[in-house]
Order: structure tokens, then sequence, then C-alpha cells
């Protein structure tokens, strides 16, 4: 497949293209969704197929193709060039290819013992049954139960103008216990354990994260919150749990460092470098290969789709603005610092800048400290998601939470929304704690421009915030949903 | 010329192509065995090019797959691939029936496949389409962008957009049924931003249908929209108010009111606000919404749904009543009713899902009114247009919803006055129903169907 790439990358190099970055994409997902007792999908799905994007006069046209004969490779690229060629004369950004030193022979896979593409369809239904008799052991008033195994494997070729050479193995299993209880009234309330990244079979045989602990995690989750109280509206002080702080670093923050937003200017950060917008415990990071201690390793991304090798980039650096998320398009108009964030989903899309790994640096607490830092205010942990816009403006659920007095949690809440302005919250980080936790998810990830959900590992230590606002209303024009 | 004349032969071909990879299929199906399997076989190519403040983003390509399922003793086994080799047909069977064979519990509500000779009808193919060059849509998006651009100096950001697809699909099962549909859709849109001191506005504007649009107006359009909201002013009211909502903000609010509430399997297991309603009155006497898959302007109009069975206008509220749920085969065997050919296999990649159910196209019975004329009879209130957010977010059990219209205007003395900042209007969806107090007799169809703007009563207004 290497060779067929670079004959076609030839191919139209002779007939006027000045850059081509060509792609391999062969992924295996595996879906099994068991609810209620009946197995709802179990499906096998194989996506296959090359894409190219070829820029002729910076300008770039990208075509792609399921079907992999040579004259159909050779097609989709002369469609690219095609492309390129009637958009050169509208396009005002223009991409400058600086030729790097290409990357050879290249060959990795994610280090992990027990794959789960390697075992019988018997091992996996046995996860979703173990799941599922553990929360039915520790349940109450069970109204739905779902079990979601997800798992994506295969192997990118990237290869370009300069003979760049990588093989890499993309790889996410993600383990989901989701169980709903009736509250007395007639109310649904629901509570999910799982965890994913780029992980073999062996994690979950860690103390927390066996299957057993998902069932019966979301079954006394959801039990707890039968009785739990609404939370109260206004600002408090907080503490973001792992999950939580991620997704506050990753769509909050995180999106507005991505550098087609910077060359666009409409991120509002776009001309900020170097200045400080957050407190000095604020450190935020974005990388492709993290190894969070005995924990999980979360998205594994040695390269991005154009090859070059992902490097750990300091978005934030004690509060002070650092860095730029770029691809070889942005990284000219922007900072100039080539980071390895182009991404696509599949072969049907060109890369774009993307996250990688986003997480907030881990501090010294321990969650008792924390805690006890907190005083009083709200404990919120998890999210189903929310809304964010261009301005920094956010709008979050969390799912679980507990009102805290004196360093001490009180009661259990129901789903809890905060809302704020992204840079107030990057200032009123008043610390964090010192136990890391990563993920990345099969069912869920990253959407942008119809990308979606594209694995990013997600996650980070627990935050203290001196100030956020809890059930306010949302009354920003431009969001984007997740 | 010579290439477009073989363009458009190319592609009156593809039904019989996918039609003869099906039937492969299930031959090799039946020599390892697949006694109860079904193949769906899709193949599109699409053309989209967006020109975002002069960042060209231009893709094209062929998307081509295959999704078959496979049943073992009432095991459903699915499985699927990208390409459309014999190698990839026969590797979904293999692996679909593999599947089916390694599960443990039998799903006893499963009955069979779609066992159906009859078709509904095809929607006109437009040559324009399958013709459309690069040049072509680059020029047109760069209209649409430039349009938008000098419209006024407060625009700082456009977005034109041009998508030009054009596709074909098969269906067939060890029932005997093979049948196939084709279609072409085109798209031109435009998203503006404009700014005026710290105030930034939004604004959007398209023209869809089975041809190439025409990409005059729709930049000047949507630029027009976002300028206009620049001059907005707080409304300082909260209350019960008389709410306007033109065709598109109309469109959001009918086509979540349907996505639940008479979905087949929603009523099957029992989240469907209208699981008992059947026969009763449920809205306005003039109420009559329709699940319309062909409409002849519709790039969604089809001959069969995405199990094969045929696809016809059903009525789903007549003259306010509730007529009808909508189903595929799968829960309308459970209800033990007709299917209604609503089976969508939903998302970028078609292939790759289990036939869910969805409203195909949904369009509502047009009044006589022209919204000049509705907003002087309802002479004070607001009037919500183009995208409203939150309506997604609605419940659709209870219909309690809360939304954000960023693009609302105050209506006084029968009369638009002026913009204002973004209000929050509540209601519930069902209710709703019997809240219109006139429609518009504008239902041009849209990407939320074919429904015209609309009066309400008894909507909450904040802002």
């Amino acid at each position: 497949m290497f060779d067929k790439l670079q004959s076609t990358i030839e191919s139209v190099e002779k007939i006027g293209a000045d850059f081509v970055d060509a792609r391999y994409d062969e992924l295996l997902l595996r879906t099994i969704i068991k609810e209620n007792g009946i197995i709802r999908e179990c499906k096998t799905m194989k996506r296959a197929g090359v894409g190219f994007n070829v820029f002729y006069q910076g300008t770039a046209g990208y075509a792609f193709s399921a079907v992999l004969s040579r004259d159909a490779m050779e097609e989709a690229a002369k469609s690219a060039l095609g492309i390129a060629k009637s958009s050169a004369h509208v396009a005002l950004i223009k991409a400058d290819h600086e030729r790097l030193e290409p990357i050879r022979n290249i060959r990795i896979k994610p280090n992990i013992l027990e794959p789960a593409w390697l075992v019988e369809m018997d091992e996996r239904l046995d996860i979703l049954d173990t799941m599922e008799s553990s929360a039915n052991d520790h349940g109450k008033d069970i109204s739905s139960l779902v079990l979601m195994y997800g798992e994506i494997s295969g192997t990118k070729i990237l290869t370009n103008s300069e003979g760049t050479e990588i093989h890499w193995d993309p790889y996410v299993l993600d383990i989901r216990a989701s169980v709903t209880s009736k509250t007395r009234s007639g109310d649904l309330v629901t509570a999910t354990d799982g965890a994913g990244g780029s992980v073999g079979l062996e994690f979950f045989k860690n103390d927390g994260k066996t299957p057993v602990d998902f069932g019966k995690n979301a079954a006394l989750w959801a039990k707890e919150k039968i009785d739990a109280k609404a939370a109260p509206a206004g600002e408090f002080r907080a503490l973001t749990d792992n999950g939580l702080s991620g997704v506050l670093a990753h769509e909050s923050f995180g999106h507005l460092t991505e550098g087609d937003f910077i060359i666009t200017k409409s991120s509002p950060i776009h001309d900020r470098i170097g200045e400080k917008l957050g407190s000095e415990h604020a450190t935020i990071i974005d990388e492709g290969v993290v190894e969070v201690s005995n924990k999980i390793s979360p998205y594994f991304l040695p390269y991005d789709d154009e090859g070059i090798k992902s490097q750990k980039v300091t978005l934030l650096e004690n509060g002070v603005l650092t860095g730029y998320l770029n691809s070889r398009v942005t990284s000219p108009h922007s900072n100039g610092v080539l980071t390895g964030n182009a991404r696509a989903i599949n072969y049907t899309f060109a890369p774009i800048p993307r996250m990688k790994n986003t997480y907030f640096e881990a501090g010294d607490l321990t969650e008792e400290e924390a805690l006890e830092q907190l005083g009083t205010g709200i404990y919120a942990i998890k999210t189903a998601g929310g809304q964010v816009d261009f301005s920094g403006t956010f709008l979050f659920k969390s799912v679980r939470g507990y009102w805290v007095e004196n360093g001490e949690k009180q009661y259990p809440l129901k789903d809890v929304t905060l809302t704020g302005e992204i840079l107030d919250f990057l200032n009123s980080v008043e610390g964090a704690t010192s136990d890391m936790e990563m993920f990345s998810g099969y069912f869920g990830g990253c959407g942008k421009g119809n990308q979606f959900p594209l694995p990013v590992g997600i996650g980070g230590p627990k935050l203290l915030i001196s100030k956020v606002r809890f059930g306010g209303e949302i009354d920003k024009s431009q969001f984007r949903e997740y | 010329m010579m290439a477009s004349t073989s363009k458009k032969l190319d592609f009156e071909e593809w039904k019989n192509d996918l039609l003869a990879k099906t039937d492969r299929g299930m031959k090799f199906g039946k020599s390892i065995g697949a006694n109860d399997l079904e193949l769906y076989i899709t193949r599109t190519r699409s053309l989209n090019i967006s020109i975002q403040s002069g960042l060209v983003n231009a893709k094209q390509g062929g998307q081509v797959g295959i999704g078959c399922r496979c049943i073992t003793n009432n095991k459903i086994g699915f499985a699927s691939t990208s390409g459309m080799s014999d190698e990839d047909v026969n590797f979904v069977i293999e692996s679909a029936l593999n599947v089916s064979k390694s599960l443990r519990e039998e799903d006893k509500r499963w009955k069979s496949f779609v066992s159906n000779s009859s078709m509904g009808s095809d929607g006109m193919i437009y040559d324009d389409v399958v013709n459309c060059s690069s040049e072509d849509a680059v020029t047109g998006a760069n209209s649409i962008f430039k349009e938008a651009k000098s419209f006024d100096d407060r625009v700082i950001a456009a977005n034109g957009n041009v998508q030009i697809a054009y596709g074909a699909f098969a269906v067939a099962n060890t029932e005997g049924l093979a049948k196939a549909s084709r279609t072409t859709f085109g798209v031109g849109m435009s998203y503006i931003t404009a700014k005026s001191g710290d105030k930034t506005k939004t604004g959007f504007h398209f023209l869809m249908g089975r041809g190439v649009p025409e990409f005059e107006g729709i930049g000047k359009n949507g630029a027009e929209k976002a300028v206009k909201m620049l001059d907005s002013q707080s409304l300082n009211q909260t209350g019960e108010m008389k709410v306007i909502m033109d065709n598109i903000a109309s469109g959001q609010l009918i086509s979540v009111a349907m996505s639940n509430s008479v979905n087949g399997m929603s009523v099957v297991e029992g989240r469907s606000a209208f699981a008992d309603k059947i026969g009763d009155q449920v809205g306005i006497s003039s109420l009559n919404i329709f699940d319309d898959p062909q409409i002849p302007e519709d790039p969604n109009m089809s001959a069969i749904d995405d199990e094969g069975y045929p696809r016809s206008t059903k009525a789903i509220v007549k003259d306010g009543v509730l007529m009808s749920f909508i189903f595929n085969q799968y829960y309308s065997k459970i209800f033990e009713t007709e299917n209604t050919g609503n089976a969508t296999r939903g998302g970028q990649q078609s292939y790759e899902s289990l036939p869910s159910i969805s409203s195909s196209t949904i369009s509502v019975t047009p009044g006589n009114k022209t919204l000049e004329k509705i907003i002087e009879e309802t002479g004070n209130g607001i009037i919500v247009t183009g995208l409203i957010m939150g309506m997604g977010h609605a419940n659709r059990i209870s219909g309690d919803f809360s939304v954000v219209s960023p693009s609302a205007y105050k209506v006084e003395n029968g009369e638009i006055t002026n913009p204002v900042e973004s209000i929050t209007v509540a209601g519930n969806l069902y209710k709703s129903f019997n809240q219109i107090t006139m429609m518009g007799n504008d239902n041009e169809l849209t990407f939320l169907g074919k429904i015209p703007s609309m009066a309400f009563d008894g909507f909450t207004v904040s802002g």
C-alpha cells in the first residue's frame, strides 16, 4: 500500500501538484450494546480507504476513495489536484510547506498486553454479563440497564511528497455500564461508570476498574441519586473531579487554541500569546503519548495525520498563554510551531487542527486537603456534555455532585449545571490535586466540522475553584453543541 | 462534453450494478448457510466546498459500503465494510453470520425481514448535479462568500458553502426482496458574522433541492440577517406573549415534536407522550401533519425505505386527530401493525447502521396567509426567525421546552419594529399543537421539512 500511495503521489506531482499528503486508514470497529437483557446491537465494522490532500499554489484539495485499485487512487488524487487548481485563485490564506526531513520506517503499536481485537466474542459478552449481574445485585428500582462495549483497532499508513513512511496502529477499548432508577415521584435518574483508552483487557483487572466495579458503581450512584437534592443556584466555591476538569480543559479552553480558529481570528485568544490569562495554578498541556501512572493510558497518538511526530505542547503555563495547536497549514500563520495536531477521523476527511490528550497539570493536594480547602461549596463530578462558544462562554451539566460544608460531604446532588467564562474560570483555579485520571472513548469523543466522535484523551487532576456559577441560564448565541 | 455524458450514463447504471452485487451476495450467503440474510449496499459521490473568510476547504470523493444483517435462531448479527468488491461482500456476510452464531440470548421479538414487492416513486434525477465540476462548485461558493462580504462593512466573517451529491442504494434479503433507489442533491449556504462595537451577530441562509441551486442571493440574505440584528435592543419583558415563528423556527419545533412522540420504537418502549392517543384530538382542527417521502422537489424522495419497504405519504395528524405512528419492520411486528416504511440507516456511513425509525420528510398543510398578514393580524408580540438554540434539549417525553432565539424581532401594531437581544421562549411541544392561531402559506422545503410559518398563543417569553 505504501508503494501504491507513493506512485500516486508521483503521478500527480508530474501534472502540477506542489505537495501531497497521502494516508491509508484501515479500522475495525466493534460495538456491543445490551439493553435490559437484549443485545440491541452487535456489530463488526470495517472502514478502509485512502485520502489525498493535494496542494497547488498553497491551496489544498482533498479527495478520497474506498476503492483501493491503482486507477481509483490515481483518479482520487487527480480530482484533489483539480479542486486545488480551481480553488487557488479564491484562497486568501495559503499553505506554505517548508520542506522537512522525511521520517522513514516508523512502525509503532500501542504498548498493551492483552489487545481486545484478539479475543473471542465470548470474552466480550462475559464482560457485559458481569457488569449486568453486578448492577442488578447493587441497584434499587432499576428501570433500565445498558451495558456497552466498544473497540477500535487497525492501522494507518502515512506518507507525503517528502517520502515519509509511518505505519502506526490506533486503538481504543471502552467499557461502560449505565443504570437508570426510578424515583418515588416517577422521575428517572441515571448514573454511568466505565473506562476507556488505549488499554488492553489487563487494565480492567485493576482495583476499581473491573466490570464488577462498573456495574456496582453505576447501580449505587443511581440509587444515591434517588434521594439527591437539587443543587442551589448561584456562585459557589467548587471542586471539579478529574473528568469534569478534563472536559473544561478540552471544550472551553483547548478549542480556542486550535490553529484554524487562530489564523481566521475566530478565537478570542488569537493574538494573546505571552499574556496572563489564568492563575498561577493553571497549567494546561496537550500531548500525544501520555502515561498516567498505574492508571490509564488515555489516547495513544504518536504521529498526526500529516506524519508529524506529536509534541508535548504547553498551552498555558502558570496562567500564561504559551502555545497553539497547529497543522502544517496553520503553523506558518499562527506561532510557527509544528505540534502534530493535524487529525482526521477517517479517510473521508482532510486533517484539521484537533486536540490529542489535553489536561491540567497535577498539583500537590490530596482529595482530603482539597475538600478541606474547599470549605463550603459544591463537589461536581463528571459531565454528560454541554455547550461552549467562541467567546469562551461555557455551560456544562455535571451528572453527580455533593454539597460540602466545612470540608465534609453533606448530601448528594442531582445534575448540576456549571456556567461561566473560561478566562474567569482559569483565574479562579486555586489548586489541583496530585491524582491524575484520564480516559478516551469509543462512545463519544470530540466533534468538529462533522468529524465526530474523534478519540481524544480527557481528564487530569481535581481542581479547586474559588468561584463558579451553578444553575444559571445561557443567553449567548453561536453555541456549538456537544 | 464527452466526460459529462459518460458520467451521466455511468450513474444510470448504478442501480443495476448494486443489484447485481446483492444478487451475487445472496447466492454466496446461501452457499455458506446464511439462510436469513439482508444486504444493504450504498454508493455516493459528493463534492463539498467551503470558503471561510478566504480559507478554502474543498473535498470530493466516493463512498461505497455494505451493511449485512444475518439471523441465526433469533440472534441478530451485523457486519459492515467500506468498499463493494466481491471479497468485501463475502467478508460482511461471513462476519455477520459469525456474530449471529456467537451470541447467547435470543431476541424473541424478532420476526422477519421485509417481504414486499411494491415500490413508491423515486424523484427526478438532475443531470446538473451529476455533471457539476469542482470549478462550478468553487465559483458558486466564492460568489456566495463575495456577495456576503461586500454586502456591508460590518460583515467580519463570511462562509460560503456548496454541497453537491448523488447516490444510489440497493437492498436485498432472503425473503426474495431486491430493490434499489437513486437520488441527487444540491445545497448552497451562507454563514455570516457581523460586528459593530461590542456586538457580534450571526445570520445564515440556504437553498436546497434535487438540483444545483441558484447561488445568487444566498450570501446577501445571510449577511442581511446578521447585520439587521446589530440594532438589537433588550426586550426587558417577561411573560406570556404572542409568538410568530418563521418556517425555519416552526420547522424546528414541529420536527422535534414529531421525533419521539410518533416514533414506533418510543411507543413500544413506553417513552412516547402520544402512546395511547391514536384517534384523539391532539391539535387544532386545521392541523394536518404528514410523513411525506414523495415530495418531488425533495432530495429525500425515495421509492423505498432503508429496508426496502415501499415509501408512501402517511397522514400522522389529520384535522387535528392523531392517525398513525411510524414504524420499521422490527417494531411494526412487535406492535402488530403495518410497517410504514420509515426504516432509516443514519449517520455519515449509513451502511454501518442498523435500521432505526425516523420521519422521512415532515409536511404540514399550509394556511392561506402570507407571513406579512400574520404579523399584521398578530398586532403585538414577538417573531422568532431562523435557527433557535436548545430545541434539541427539549424534554421529548413531557414536551417541555425552553429555547434561546438569537434572532427575534418585536412586533408592534401589526409591524416588525426592532430586533431584540437573545430571548428565551418556553412552552410545551405537544400543547403547542392546540396553541396555533395562524398558519402561513410559505411552506417551502427546507432541511426541516415542508412546514409553514406559524403563530402561537401561550408561550412564555423572557429577555
